[in-house]
This record gives structure tokens, C-alpha cells and sequence, in this order.
């Protein structure tokens, strides 16, 4: 039995499901949603979802604002030592890691999250994870 | 030159190839003697370093993490997935040199393994032995 029910979508989401219609050669706009949806549950049924810790999250976004503020000071001053943030401000810039990890210890003994950034450092953004179905619970 | 060799891990069929590492976070007790050593299994799939599950991450890389632009995203079959980065110092059983690297887990989704990647692999020898069931690290 199929059944009728309207639900609103963003203008974006409705086109990228009209070019999975249309590239995939599938007869109604209805039948490419439910097999999307389909798809996209049996892979939700695999992941347990990971609800963070309301404290990091809170000293993370803290942090992060914090660093967006100071980075480009930073990458002028400071580049190549280990910059430490934590409590939403600058605790120092530390010449090793094992430094920059005995200042958390002593100046933010309580905190629960922190900031250690290398400043010149560049990582890869995104990569592909080869597996093939990879399990990821 | 220093040998290092690891029995597979027989969990699954066919055994799996791992490695072993001390990793120190910021939480974890600064002597080295007492830093927790993981088993990782290899994963020449994974481009990264060190793949933590969920609950060693939160054991204190909180307090190590990288600023959220430099967190990185996966593609895989299952979909993108997108990974918080940490700092971490890792070693070696039996050598005395640490290592500064980047630990990852799942920034949404429970992940309950700990891999080794391209990302750590690149920097040794590795022999995969398959019909001894051993893994046997070199450092030249």
C-alpha cells in the first residue's frame, strides 16, 4: 500500500533529487525519493550515532571562536610552535607538544577541551577510505 | 636495525595485520612507562595516521583537538564521514623516539575499532607475513 503525505524540502535538496531522477533514468519523482530513502537507511542501520558531551561541545565552539579571532595574528607571530587555547583565550605558544600538554596540565586542570595547533601545519581536507561497505559501528 | 613483530590478530577470518603504539594524550599519565599501549590494526585503505574508536578519543584528545577547520572528511562506500583530529604524541615499544601525530575518530557516528593508515605506515617497513601470521616492522 503506498500513501500520500506532503513534506517540505529545501529548493537545493528537491534539485539534487530531481538530477538523481533524471540522471538515473527513474520514471517518478516519488519513486527517486523513496529509493534514495531507502538507500539511506540501510546504511543508517549499520551507524550508531555518536551524541557528543554538551561540555566539550560548548568549550569547543568557545575555543574555535576564539581561535578564529587570534589566527591570523598567530600566523605572523608564531609559526611553527604548538599554540595552546583553552577557556576561550591564548594560554601560550609552546616550542614542543610534550610542552604545550604540561601547560593544559597546570593552567586548565579542569577544562575539558583545548586547542593545540601547529599554525604553518597544512593537512588533507578529505580522502577517500577505500573500503568497500565499510562498517563504520 | 630495530625489529619489531606482531602476531595478527585472529579475531576474523583471515587474521588481520596489526601494529602496536603507545599513544599519550594529555589526560593519559606523561611517563612514558605508563602510557597505554593499542593495538592498531593495519588498514592500508585509511589515508590518515592513527583511527581511535570513540571512547579512547574521548579519554582526553579533547584536550589535544585541532581547531575544527582542520578536522578532514572521508569518503567511503557508507557515505562521508566527517572526523575531529587530535594531537598525539606516539611511540614504539622498545624505542625511545616519539613521534608527533594526528589521532582521528568520527565526529558523529560510534566507532569502535583502532586502525593504523597510509599516514603512519609510510614512515617504516612493513612486512605483512602472511603465512607466519605476523607483522614485522623495521626501522632502518
Amino acid at each position: 500500500m503506498r500513501i500520500r503525505r506532503t513534506f517540505t524540502l529545501s529548493e537545493k535538496l528537491l534539485r539534487e533529487i530531481t538530477d538523481f531522477r533524471w540522471r538515473n533514468h527513474i520514471p517518478s519523482l516519488s519513486q527517486a525519493l523513496e529509493l534514495i530513502l531507502t538507500r539511506a537507511l540501510d546504511v543508517s542501520s549499520q551507524v550508531t550515532v555518536h551524541q557528543e558531551d554538551d561540555a566539550v561541545q560548548a568549550e569547543r565552539e568557545i575555543n574555535n571562536k576564539a581561535y578564529r579571532q587570534i589566527k591570523a595574528t598567530l600566523v605572523h607571530e608564531k609559526q611553527g610552535s604548538f599554540v595552546v587555547i583553552a577557556n576561550g583565550s591564548l594560554l601560550a605558544c609552546a616550542g614542543t607538544l610534550e610542552d604545550a600538554y604540561s601547560i593544559l596540565r597546570q593552567k586548565v586542570p579542569t577544562a575539558r577541551h583545548a586547542i593545540i595547533d601547529r599554525i604553518d601545519e597544512k593537512l588533507q581536507a578529505e580522502a577517500v577510505w577505500e573500503a568497500i561497505g565499510e562498517r563504520i559501528s | 636495525m630495530n625489529e619489531y613483530r606482531w602476531p595478527y590478530d585472529r579475531s576474523e577470518t583471515p587474521s588481520f595485520p596489526t601494529i602496536e603504539v603507545n599513544i599519550i594524550s594529555p589526560t593519559l599519565n606523561v611517563e612514558l612507562q605508563t602510557s597505554r599501549t593499542l593495538r592498531l590494526k593495519v588498514d592500508t585503505g585509511y589515508a590518515g595516521q592513527i583511527m581511535l574508536s570513540t571512547d579512547l578519543y574521548n579519554q582526553g584528545f579533547h584536550l589535544a583537538e585541532l581547531p575544527e577547520e582542520k578536522f578532514g572528511m572521508y569518503r567511503t562506500a557508507a557515505g562521508p564521514v566527517e572526523v575531529k583530529r587530535a594531537r598525539a604524541m606516539v611511540r614504539l615499544p622498545s624505542l625511545s623516539a616519539i613521534v608527533e601525530g594526528i589521532v582521528e575518530t568520527p565526529r558523529r557516528i560510534h566507532f569502535d575499532r583502532n586502525l593504523a593508515g597510509r599516514g603512519l605506515l609510510q614512515q617504516f617497513q612493513l612486512l605483512l607475513d602472511g603465512p607466519k601470521a605476523e607483522s614485522c616492522l623495521t626501522l632502518g
